[in-house]
């Protein structure tokens, strides 16, 4: 059976991403969170509901903390996604390594989508990791819910991935089309906090991290999705989307390298 | 800015030698061939493979070695050379590895991390990358830079081991020409972004470069002035040898043998010297200029 190129290629740039000590880096992260306050929005009695209502109230319930330490994750996890994006492709594309793997029988859509998909899965996971262990130390009824309600985790690993695809396809684009590390590091986060300040100080919601609880709104409230919500929350999943493919067909058709 | 113009060449199997001065476009050629950069109008094709649309087909078949290689520092030689193994879809890895690395000379570096390699032992890595698989051709980008003597000499060897007993057809592009005349069947020359000239060795000795001698005579100096400008286009003298480039051979060892006759000097020896690849390149440059 032959070997899948881009399987060999998305092992090959995990084991360099692996290269980054991820455990304390949880730890930096833990600890940043832990400091931040509780919403503790949420603190109706169980008693008075019945099993759809609790399980629909846990959800949303935690949906709004996931939502609230998703916007606590925002620049923590741009940091993260823009050394990675940075070192995955500017980094390579400017000291020639870039060359040498396209000099390999592999094609460019995979080996975009191989270091594509390796800072995403990376920011996802800390980051769900992060929000998983957020959730469960302030809301501890979740532990019992997770083992029998799906609806509960997606309602923490859907805004997680949400929020990972925003910032990596952001980063990833910058890294790209800067072709310079330096310039790829400290510009993605830049933009990326710059995006944050303008969704805070001209209340733009529809920018993140705002945005992330329309994805509470739109997708878990407990009264029913919103509608009124919808075009606040596609806004992130379509900008993500637009940036994927430029940066993807830049990459594979137009990059040419020096 | 235009690298390339009307570039046009087919060339056959063995050794072939790329060099031009700096910014001729050598390296802009190879790039175009594997498809890193496009072309602004014409196409480029590798065994009739289109370059950039058919890249990975090429590749199978194709090992490049890029000048100044940057590779991964993270991994060890042989990591990296089983990815590239694995990339290739070669059926025997271990001793695919083994053989480019005992061709290269990396048997003893093969566990240490790429990092730690000197840039010598760093180009051996790339060049087993390159071998890896017996593709067949090979893409060579300044091939003996950051080697010692004695690696240079060695990478030589092999290179023409590979072609003889292997088969494996060779583009080398340097600015080393001493080096790459002991290997090369072929030559492309490249100037300003065209082809100056290309084709067999032998072929462009006798077309470029003029035939030499060295003589050793008695009195040099009444030699050099007695010799015709007509037969000898360049008359030099280096220690006690009188070199000549000859315009007529036939006309040369003529007058030679007269001057011999009349007792006008005394040969000692007398012996053609073969035109190197230098001697092709400063005439073919020197032509483009007239």
């Amino acid at each position: 059976m032959t070997k899948n190129r881009f399987l060999m290629n998305l092992t090959w740039e995990l084991k360099n991403l692996f290269r980054f000590p991820f455990p304390e880096i949880l730890l930096a992260l833990f600890t940043y969170m832990v400091f931040r306050p509780n919403p503790g929005l949420f603190t109706s009695s169980f008693e008075s509901l019945s099993w759809p209502g609790a399980t629909s109230y846990l959800t949303f319930n935690s949906a709004y903390h996931t939502a609230f330490y998703s916007v606590s994750a925002y620049l923590p996890m741009a940091i993260l996604a823009s050394i990675f994006a940075t070192l995955v492709f500017a980094y390579e594309i400017e000291n020639g390594l870039l060359k040498v793997h396209f000099s390999h029988p592999t094609s460019r859509r995979a080996i975009f989508s191989s270091k594509f998909l390796s800072c995403f899965l990376i920011v996802f996971v800390t980051l769900s990791c992060s929000l998983l262990f957020f959730v469960f130390l302030y809301i501890p009824e979740n532990n019992l819910y997770l083992i029998i309600n799906s609806r509960l985790t997606l309602s923490i690993l859907l805004p997680a991935a949400l929020e990972s695809f925003f910032i990596v396809s952001l980063t990833v684009s910058f890294s790209i089309f800067s072709r310079r590390a330096s310039i790829s590091l400290v510009g993605s986060f830049a933009t990326v906090y710059i995006i944050q300040l303008l969704s805070q100080t001209e209340n733009l919601t529809f920018l993140p991290p705002a945005a992330f609880y329309w994805h509470v709104e739109f997708l878990f409230s407990h009264t029913g999705p919103k509608l009124s919500a919808l075009p606040n929350f596609l806004v992130l999943p379509i900008v993500s989307t637009l940036l994927t493919i430029i940066s993807y067909i830049y990459f594979s058709r137009r990059l040419e390298l020096s | 800015m235009e690298a390339l113009r009307k570039v046009s060449f087919s060339v056959g199997k063995g050794v072939i030698g790329l060099i031009g001065p700096n910014g001729a476009g050598k390296s802009t050629l190879i790039k175009i061939l594997l498809g890193i950069i496009t072309a602004d109008q014409g196409e480029a094709k590798i065994f009739e493979l289109d370059s950039r649309r058919e890249r990975s087909k090429i590749m199978e078949r194709v090992g490049v070695l890029h000048e100044k290689p940057s590779l991964p520092s993270w991994v060890t030689a042989r990591q990296y050379l089983e990815y590239v193994a694995n990339l290739k879809r070669l059926a025997n890895v271990n001793e695919e590895i083994k053989r480019a690395s005992e061709i290269c000379g990396l048997t003893n570096f093969i566990d240490r991390r790429i990092g730690t390699l000197s840039a010598g032992m760093v180009q051996r890595v790339g060049l087993a990358d390159a071998l890896i698989g017996k593709p067949e051709l090979v893409i060579l980008d300044e091939p003996t830079a950051n080697l010692d003597p004695l690696g240079r000499f060695d990478v030589l060897t092999k290179i023409k081991r590979l072609r003889d007993d292997e088969d494996v057809n060779f583009l080398i592009s340097t600015h080393i020409l001493s080096e790459l005349e002991k290997v090369c069947d072929s030559v492309i020359i490249l100037n300003e972004g065209l082809v100056l000239t290309y084709g067999l060795f032998n072929e462009l000795s006798s077309k470029y470069a003029s035939p030499k001698y060295m003589l050793k005579v008695d009195d040099p100096k009444k030699f050099i002035g007695a010799v015709s400008k007509k037969t000898a286009a360049n008359v030099e003298l280096k220690d006690d040898f009188i070199l000549v480039e000859v315009e007529d051979y036939v006309r040369f060892i003529k007058e030679v043998n007269d001057m011999v006759k009349q007792g006008v000097i005394i040969l000692e020896e007398l012996k053609p010297l073969s035109s190197t690849l230098e001697d092709i390149f400063i005439e073919a440059m020197r032509r483009k200029q007239m």
